[in-house]
This record gives C-alpha cells, sequence and structure tokens, in this order.
C-alpha cells in the first residue's frame, strides 16, 4: 500500500527548494545584495536630485499619521493595505527609506527570476538577456524607487504566480503554499492583487491535467480553495477588523483607493478605456506575447494563464485600482519570464532574444509616448546629470 | 568447577529430517522451510515455528533429543529463586538460560533454549560459581518463567529505572523545588498586581495572552512551511526497500501495549501479519496488564502465531502504557523495536523503510517515527478535524522538525529504536503520560537523534467527544509535564542543546498546552468586542490592546485553518480541505481538554486517562474487518 503521503515525484519544472540558484545560502543573499545596490544607489540618487517620489511619500504621511496607541480606534480605517503601511512605519528615513528598501527588493526579485529560468534548463544567458530585458529598463528603475507599494505587491504576484504555476501542474503543496500566501500578502499590499488571486484559483479549476475524474474534480476545487484562502482571509479579516472598531466594512479600502467603483464615464466606457490601455501597455512587453505563444503551443489550456492575467489587469484598470502604467508595462514584463514554458528550443530562443532587444528599444524610444511619469522622472534626472545623456 | 553438559551425539539427525520422521513436518514443508532458509539465514527451528508448521514444544523436544539431553517443561516445574539473586534477568532472557533447582549433587540444573555445549556451560558455571548440569526447553518457557521469578526487579526497573538513573528527567515529581518557588512567586507576584493595578494589569495579561497565541502559531507555521520543502524529498525509497536482503535482516521487537481492547485485538494479528518481514525474525510482545483478563482471553481466542508472545505487565502503581512498554523493553530481543497500538495499521514494508532510515544515520539517530493517519477520516466531524491536524502534523510539521534539526516529540506510536540506544536513554517515563513525546525530547538533550520517515502507520481517529477530552486532556497534561520536566535546568538544557533547540523545545512543547489555555480568553474577547463593541469596555482593555488580541485571534486561526487544509491537501484527502474552516471550534475542544489537564496535573499528574479504542462505527474502516 503506498502512502498517500509518500513523497511525489520531483518535476524538472520548479524544484522549488531542492535546487536553488545560487546554491548556497549565503551566496544567494550576496547576489541579491549586489545586484540590489545599483539600485538602492539610484533611489538616493534620485532622491536627492528629484525630491522623495510622490507615491511614496504619499504612504509614508499615511503611515505616519496613524497614532494606534492613541486609545482611539477610527485609526483603522486609514491602515489599509497593513503590511506596506507596516512597512512604511518600520522603515527609517521616512519616502527615502521606502524608496531604498524598494531598491533592495529589486535584487530579491532578480534572483528568483532568474533561479526559476534556469530551473527550466534556460541558458544563463538567456535568463540573464531576458531578465535585462525588464530589469533594465526606465519603467522597472521607477517603479522600485518611488512606489516601494507597487513594486513589493508586484514582486509578490511574480513569487505567486510562479508557485501557482507549479501547484497547478505538479502538485507541490509547497508551492500552493507559497502562490495561497504570496496572493494573501500581496492583496494586504494592494487591493489591486485580489483579481490575480480570484484568476489563480478559477485557474486552478479549469486548468490542469487529467479533466474527467470526480476525484479530480474534487482535488481542484480543494485547490482553488488553497489558492484564494488566505487572500479571502486576510480581506475578510480586515473587513471584520475595520467594521468592529470603526462601523465600517469597506471604508479603509474605499480610502487607500479612492477612485474604486467610481467608472467614470459609465461601466462599458471605462472597460473599453482599461482594455486599450491594457493593450498599449502590451506594445511594451513583446516578450510576454511570445510566452504566451509558446505556453499555447506546449499545451493550449495552459495559454489560459496569460489570458487570465491580462484579464485581471483591465478587471483592476476598470474598476479603478490605482495601477500606474510604468507598474502594468513592469508587471507584464515579469509575468513574461514567470509563464515562459520550460525546454525552450534554439529557434524559440532566437524568437526570445528579438523580442528582447525590441522591449529594450521601447522602453527607451517609447518612453515619451506612452509612459510620462516615467519620461517625466528621467527627464528630471538628465537634467540633473544623474543619468548619462 | 564440574560442568556437565551433555554428551552430544556425534552425528545428529537434522532437526527437520526428525521432524518428518515423527511425522510432524511433510516433506514439501520442509522444502519450503529450507527455501527461506537460504534467504534469510534463519535457523529452521525459528521459520518452523513462526511459520505455524510445528509447535514450538515439538521443536524444542525434537531439538533435545538431537542434543542428548533431557527437556524439563518449566510451566511444571517450580524454580528455586534463591539461585537468581545475583543474576541479570536481562542477560538470562539474552542468553535464554535460567537457573532450575540444585541437584543432589550439589551442582545446578540449569535450562536453556540454546545448544548446551561445552563451552556454554562452562560460561554459565562462571556466572554462578557453581557447577552446573544442562538441560533443554523452550526459550517461551524462558522467558515465561524469567518474567514470573523476576516480577519484582522488571517491576520495580520498569516504573522506577528512569527516576532512579536520572531524577530530573522523570515526572514522578511535578515541580522541582525551584520550580515551585518560582511558581509561588510568580503567583505572588500576579496577585498583587491584580489587586494594585487591576486594569493595567489586565491589559498586560491580554496582551500577552494574545502575542503569545501569535507566536506559538506562527512558530507551528513556519515549521510546517520548511517542512513542506521537503515533499519532493523521499528519504527511504521503494528500491532501497528493494535492496534489503532477507538474510541481511535483524531481529525486530514489536512491543503492543493493550489495555481493556478485546474489541481491537484480533485485528491486531490480522494487521501484523501484513507486515513484510521474515516472521522468524520477528518478535512481537503482546503487553497486557495482570487484570485485564477480557483482551487476555480476546488475545488467545485470535490464536496468534508463535511470534506473538502474551507479556503480563505486573500489577503497581503507575498503571500506565509507558510502564508496559518498559517492562516488553526488559524483555525485548531484537536490535531495533517498534512500538504499536493494538489497532494500528501499519504500511507493509514500514520496519525495512525504518533500517534503511537507520543505516543511513549516524548512531546518535535512536529513533525514527513513522507517519500517523486515520484509516476512518470520514466518520464524522471529529474524526475529519483528527485527520485535518494529524496530516499536517506528522507531514509538515516533523519533517520541519526534523529539517531544522529541532527537538521532535514522537507521536504515540511507530516510533522504531534502536534497543540498546533506548536502553542507554532510560527507556520510557512511567509517570509522564505523553511518555513518547517526552522520549523525543530527552534525546534531544542528551545529545541524540530522531529522524522521520515518509511510511504511515493508520490508526482509528478517536469519533466520541468525550473520549477525545480524555485522550486529549492526557495529552496536554503529558506535554505539560514534558515542559516542566525539562525546564527543571534551562542554563543545562541550553548548554547541552543550544538555544535554538531549548527555543524550539519551548515553543512546540509548551507553548502547545499554552495556546489552547490561551484561546478561551482570546475568544472571550472576541465575543465581546462582537456583543457590546470595543467602546464599551475601553477602559478594561484600551482600543491597541482590543486590536492586538483580535487581530492575532484571527491570525492565528487563518494561519492554522490553513496548514490544516495543506495538510490534507497532501494527503489526498480533498473533500476534508473546507472542514479546516471549522479549526476554530476544534480548538475550543482542546481548550476544554486543556483545562482538565491543568487540573489533573495539580491533584492527579500520574493518572493515565484511558483511551477507548474499536469504536469506530465506519464498516469499511474496522480494522477488526481486514
Amino acid at each position: 500500500m503506498a502512502s498517500p503521503a509518500t513523497s511525489l515525484h520531483a518535476p524538472t519544472f520548479l524544484r522549488w527548494r531542492a535546487q536553488r540558484w545560487p546554491r548556497t545560502n549565503w551566496v544567494r543573499w550576496a547576489v541579491r545584495l549586489a545586484v540590489s545596490l545599483p539600485f538602492v544607489a539610484l533611489a538616493d540618487l534620485a532622491n536627492a536630485a528629484g525630491g522623495p517620489s510622490a507615491a511614496n511619500d504619499l504612504l509614508h504621511r499615511q503611515a505616519a499619521s496613524l497614532h494606534w496607541a492613541s486609545g482611539q480606534l477610527g485609526w483603522v480605517t486609514h491602515a489599509y493595505p497593513p503590511i506596506t503601511i507596516a512597512a512604511a512605519r518600520l522603515f527609517p528615513g521616512g519616502a527615502q527609506g521606502l524608496a531604498i528598501a524598494g531598491g533592495l527588493c529589486t535584487g530579491i526579485l532578480i534572483q528568483l527570476t532568474i533561479e526559476r529560468l534556469l530551473l527550466r534548463a534556460v541558458s544563463v544567458l538567456t535568463a540573464v538577456l531576458l531578465t535585462a530585458a525588464v530589469v533594465l529598463t526606465p519603467a522597472f528603475w521607477f517603479v522600485a524607487t518611488q512606489d516601494f507599494s507597487a513594486f513589493l505587491t508586484l514582486s509578490l504576484l511574480s513569487v505567486a504566480l510562479t508557485g501557482l504555476l507549479d501547484f497547478t501542474f505538479n502538485r507541490s503543496t509547497e508551492s500552493g503554499f507559497i502562490a495561497g500566501i504570496g496572493f494573501g500578502l500581496a492583496t494586504m499590499c494592494d487591493l489591486a492583487a485580489l483579481p490575480f488571486a480570484v484568476a489563480g484559483a478559477l485557474a486552478t479549476l479549469f486548468v490542469a491535467p487529467q479533466a474527467r475524474a470526480v476525484r479530480e474534480i474534487a482535488r481542484r476545487r480543494a485547490a482553488a480553495t488553497v489558492v484564494l484562502f488566505p487572500s479571502a482571509a486576510a480581506l475578510a479579516g480586515w473587513a471584520f477588523l475595520q467594521w468592529r472598531f470603526s462601523g465600517s466594512w469597506t471604508r479603509s479600502f474605499l480610502g487607500a483607493d479612492p477612485g474604486l467603483f467610481r467608472f467614470p464615464g459609465g461601466a462599458w466606457a471605462s472597460l473599453a478605456r482599461a482594455a486599450s490601455s491594457v493593450g498599449h501597455d502590451l506594445v511594451f512587453a513583446p516578450v510576454l506575447v511570445v510566452a504566451a505563444v509558446l505556453m499555447f503551443s506546449r499545451r493550449p489550456s495552459s495559454a489560459m494563464a496569460c489570458l487570465a492575467f491580462v484579464g485581471c489587469v483591465i478587471a483592476d484598470l476598470w474598476v479603478g485600482a490605482p495601477l500606474s502604467g510604468p507598474t502594468v508595462v513592469v508587471l507584464l514584463g515579469v509575468v513574461a519570464l514567470v509563464l515562459l514554458p520550460e525546454r525552450v528550443r534554439a529557434s524559440e530562443r532566437a524568437a526570445l532574444w528579438v523580442c528582447v532587444a525590441l522591449q529594450v528599444g521601447l522602453a527607451y524610444g517609447g518612453l515619451h509616448l506612452a509612459l510620462a511619469p516615467v519620461a517625466d522622472w528621467a527627464h528630471r534626472l538628465l537634467s540633473a546629470g544623474l543619468l548619462p545623456n | 568447577m564440574t560442568v556437565v553438559a551433555p554428551a552430544l551425539a556425534r552425528r545428529t539427525e537434522p532437526l527437520g529430517t526428525s521432524l518428518i520422521e515423527r511425522g510432524l513436518l511433510s516433506p514439501a514443508e520442509l522444502e519450503w522451510a529450507l527455501g527461506i532458509q537460504r534467504v534469510t539465514g534463519s535457523r529452521l527451528g525459528s521459520i518452523l515455528i513462526a511459520a505455524g508448521l510445528v509447535r514450538r514444544l515439538d521443536v524444542y523436544r525434537v531439538l533435545s533429543e538431537s542434543w542428548n539431553c533431557p527437556f524439563v517443561d518449566l510451566t511444571v516445574t517450580a524454580i528455586d529463586r534463591s539461585l537468581l539473586t545475583r543474576l541479570d534477568p536481562h542477560r538470562l532472557a539474552v542468553e535464554l538460560w535460567i537457573p532450575v533447582h540444585r541437584l543432589s549433587d550439589g551442582s545446578v540444573l540449569i535450562a536453556t533454549a540454546e545448544r548446551p555445549e561445552r563451552d556454554r556451560a562452562q560460561a554459565i558455571a562462571a556466572q554462578l560459581g557453581l557447577p552446573v548440569r544442562l538441560v533443554a526447553t523452550t526459550d517461551w518457557d524462558i522467558r515465561r518463567a524469567i518474567g514470573q521469578c523476576f516480577a519484582d526487579v522488571i517491576l520495580d526497573e520498569a516504573t522506577l529505572g528512569l527516576w532512579r538513573r536520572d531524577e530530573d528527567h522523570s515526572a514522578r515529581r511535578v515541580l522541582s523545588t525551584a520550580q515551585t518557588v518560582v511558581a509561588i512567586a510568580v503567583l505572588v507576584i500576579a496577585a498583587e498586581a491584580f489587586l494594585l493595578a487591576p486594569i493595567g494589569s489586565t491589559v498586560i495579561l491580554s496582551a500577552v495572552i494574545g502575542v503569545g497565541f501569535l507566536v506559538s502559531v506562527l512558530f507551528k507555521f513556519i515549521v510546517c512551511m520548511v517542512g513542506s520543502r521537503y515533499e519532493y524529498t523521499e528519504s527511504v525509497t521503494k528500491q532501497d526497500i528493494a535492496a534489503l536482503t532477507d538474510n541481511e535482516l535483524p531481529l525486530y521487537t514489536i512491543l503492543v501495549p493493550a489495555y481493556r481492547e478485546a474489541n481491537v485485538v484480533g485485528a491486531l494479528m490480522a494487521n501484523l501479519s501484513r507486515l513484510e518481514y521474515p516472521p522468524d525474525k520477528l518478535e512481537i510482545l503482546l503487553l497486557l496488564e495482570q487484570d485485564d483478563d477480557e483482551t487476555r482471553r480476546a488475545a488467545i481466542a485470535a490464536r496468534p502465531p508463535e511470534t506473538v508472545t502474551i507479556v503480563t505487565v505486573p500489577p503497581g502503581q503507575p498503571q500506565t502504557k509507558p510502564k508496559a512498554c518498559n517492562v516488553g523493553l526488559f524483555l525485548a530481543r531484537g536490535e531495533f523495536l517498534v512500538i504499536y497500538d493494538a489497532e494500528d495499521r501499519p504500511e507493509p514494508d514500514q520496519l525495512k523503510a525504518a533500517l534503511v532510515a537507520f543505516g543511513r544515520a549516524d548512531e546518535r539517530q535512536v529513533c525514527v517515527q513513522a507517519a500517523l493517519n486515520y484509516f476512518n477520516a470520514g466518520e464524522n466531524a471529529l474524526t475529519k478535524m483528527f485527520t485535518l491536524e494529524y496530516s499536517f502534523w506528522f507531514d509538515y510539521m516533523l519533517p520541519g522538525l526534523e529539517a531544522m534539526r529541532l527537538p521532535i516529540p514522537l507521536g504515540g506510536t511507530s516510533n522504531h529504536f534502536r534497543t540498546d540506544a533506548l536502553r542507554r536513554l532510560g527507556g520510557w517515563d512511567p509517570f509522564n503520560v505523553t511518555e513518547d513525546a517526552d522520549l523525543g525530547i530527552r534525546s534531544a538533550a542528551l545529545g541524540e537523534t530522531v529522524g522521520v520517515i515518509s511510511s504511515t502507520t493508520f490508526e482509528e481517529a478517536n469519533n466520541a467527544y468525550r473520549n477525545f477530552i480524555r485522550q486529549r486532556s492526557r495529552w496536554i497534561k503529558g506535554y505539560l509535564q514534558t515542559t516542566l520536566v525539562h525546564l527543571r535546568h534551562p542554563v543545562e538544557l541550553v548548554r547541552a542543546t543550544g538555544w535554538t533547540k531549548t527555543l524550539g523545545f519551548a515553543l512546540l512543547v509548551g507553548g502547545t498546552p499554552l495556546s489552547f489555555l490561551f484561546v478561551p480568553p482570546l475568544y472571550l474577547l472576541f465575543a465581546i468586542t462582537m456583543i457590546v463593541g470595543p467602546k464599551s469596555v475601553a477602559r478594561f482593555f484600551p482600543g491597541w490592546v482590543l486590536w492586538v488580541s483580535v487581530a492575532c485571534l484571527i491570525v492565528g486561526n487563518a494561519m492554522m485553518i490553513y496548514v490544516s487544509m495543506m495538510g490534507v491537501f497532501k494527503r489526498r484527502r480533498y473533500r476534508l480541505v473546507l472542514w479546516a474552516l471549522a479549526n476554530p471550534l476544534y480548538w475550543l475542544l482542546h481548550s476544554i481538554a486543556a483545562y482538565k489537564a491543568l487540573w489533573q496535573l495539580m491533584v492527579k499528574p500520574h493518572y493515565w486517562e484511558k483511551t477507548e479504542h474499536g469504536l469506530t462505527s465506519d464498516i469499511a474502516a474496522r480494522p477488526d474487518l481486514p
């Protein structure tokens, strides 16, 4: 009798923890630190040149305004998203401290991204080039150093999506943990992460091998529950706390994102605008398009993951979640690397390299056309002589 | 010194031939047994007895003839106990001999179950300091005689052996002097604080309870996360097990302590017969209390195979499972030893998996723990919750503890030991009602290690609420005992095991009962916020205290729900995933048991709350219906 708990067959795809890159713990952290240092320096210099970023400054002021030990309870309504607000309270240095924290996070995101690609049998050169296509863009620098909340959210979403793929296709419960917790934490960083968690749960229902058996249906339902539970519990718990301590279920959510559910111009017009905006941003992420095509060629049903992801971004923009253009572009770029299937053939690799070049070219060439905040920020840095002209 | 060993025949008939000549064995059966012997290397007699082909008595009678040695039936022969005074019963059990009485010529008649060669006779004579004359008997007779003649010694060793060896590692005394002083001081200070500053004290207590609960749960959650990394790590593979040859397998002792379990003891025979291990290399000791005639009758009625020996545990207090196990340990001959409950269904290759794990580990690894799970998981709400709990505990928690090199509190059954190492550790503490958890921690405290294997034993989940409370109150009381025992000398503990292990032990073994004790106050606060609102109690509970307490409760419960969900998901019991949402109610049951345990720790610290088995009505899962 084989035990149901007998260890699973380790798939070649995403052997989290079993195979790490770099192998030793301290080397991994050293790589993360080394990679993050330029971004930390950039955060510091950008702050010196152009003053604190608006997003980080707003987060810092929101955090500083909370008097949680005062005996009053109303502060709960201003404490969403709790994770980034807690971080803003903890990190010294106000908005600049948040910019440096964002810079440090880049090290972790970049190391995890390269590790993921290497574990999927992508060559080191291709992995570095693919990562560079996202990292060596002004939009990435901008989000990392100017919007800590957005960067932390997209980093957590990247980790959660990686786990989700492994959980769905390889049934690794560790990855299930990572996916669920990643989505849950992201939801506590930004409400915009919630649609991704819902889509992730739905993906486990519809995108999985062996569709028919009754037991398989039970498994999918259970998998969807496991993916969604942390986000649902976090939101429900937070809603309950604010209801009991302030009398409103939703005030802190709406306070954090005042544009939520406003639908300027009507629901349909908002939807069209959101779809158009995302379509526009997709131009800056050709690697994602190629990744989707590769996924479709390997396993047609899994291409739904790409569509669901893009659908989530549209849904976020439609309901008014504060996803800025640069954040969407970086998110699309990072997710492309998450979704890239394993064992890329030579012709596919060539296509990817072309897309990498295109993506980097567009990131610089099309900056002033689409990403005004990044263009302004870059212009300020150029004026201050911090970027090569 | 005169030594009279029988003059062994120069050419004796082989045992098999002698048995055939006497009509006790057929040639085909002999052929089969010889085939087994070629594979296992075991003695032919042992193979025939274990297979039930020839009665033990017949084998030894025939052997006695071939040894040219009279046979003595110790069940009807009185033993002169004055000859036993200076002998070590354990050594007698291992060497399989016992003095019977003095002969008229001044020599001593020795019953032996081993070939009575001259060297053996000389060695025995040297031990006794008297001339000896050897006669044959069965190994069963010798062990039974040892059990009867040394009942007092065995009982004393089983009960007070650990206490004598190391008083501080025994739970016989609940609190040490220093602990008593500290406890009184804490109580006095707390009482004074509540008298002088009731509100401030309440605030501090609330915050401590809330944060303590969260820290305890967070620790478990982190360990489970680490444990989940090892999902792909198969410590022992089927190939590893297949590579073991029967020839190299050692004698394995299985201890089965049972008390008032007549309804499941029959199934035990069927469950153990499924073990893939040569029967002649198995020694199964069914440990029954003297007053438990019902189980004894049921065991005999089940016609146990010859590998099973029914051992009567001498009466005396405390009447606990660990005391029975110590008696079993005293008599055990196996190089390795495992403990199973009467209703257990171990996976057939579990003994071999344990051997592979021992073979890979260094000598410091005294034990490997197999996973436990339930065969009647779907029976009712309680069995479902039990399954959720065990799934995360054995599939995530223990592998996580092992990976983090933290002390592992052993689970009630399916702990496999190196027998010698277990004896060195002092066996089980009969005064500790979770002797298994205590042993795991004691191993760590003494620098030994415990591992886990991904093999499962299926048990019967408790399906009755009163029975559940009884069982849990014992477990929680045992955890409290274990905490008190091992924190008697905290500085020494830190010095011996390091900060990490000490902290891990404190959070796991001490934190678990505390978190159950903390649940009712937290639920009360939660109810207050629900019913009267936080502003009404703001005088006693400032907003932030209430907020932190309720947040800790919510976050802690969410984490426990989540690990429970993942545990059953890993076990592929998908329909149980949503049952994890009932975990807060399940914890309330634990809290009831925890307060009962706390009370019992004060008034009846060594009382063993008996868990009834065989209550399942899940017909498909009934252990007595294979």
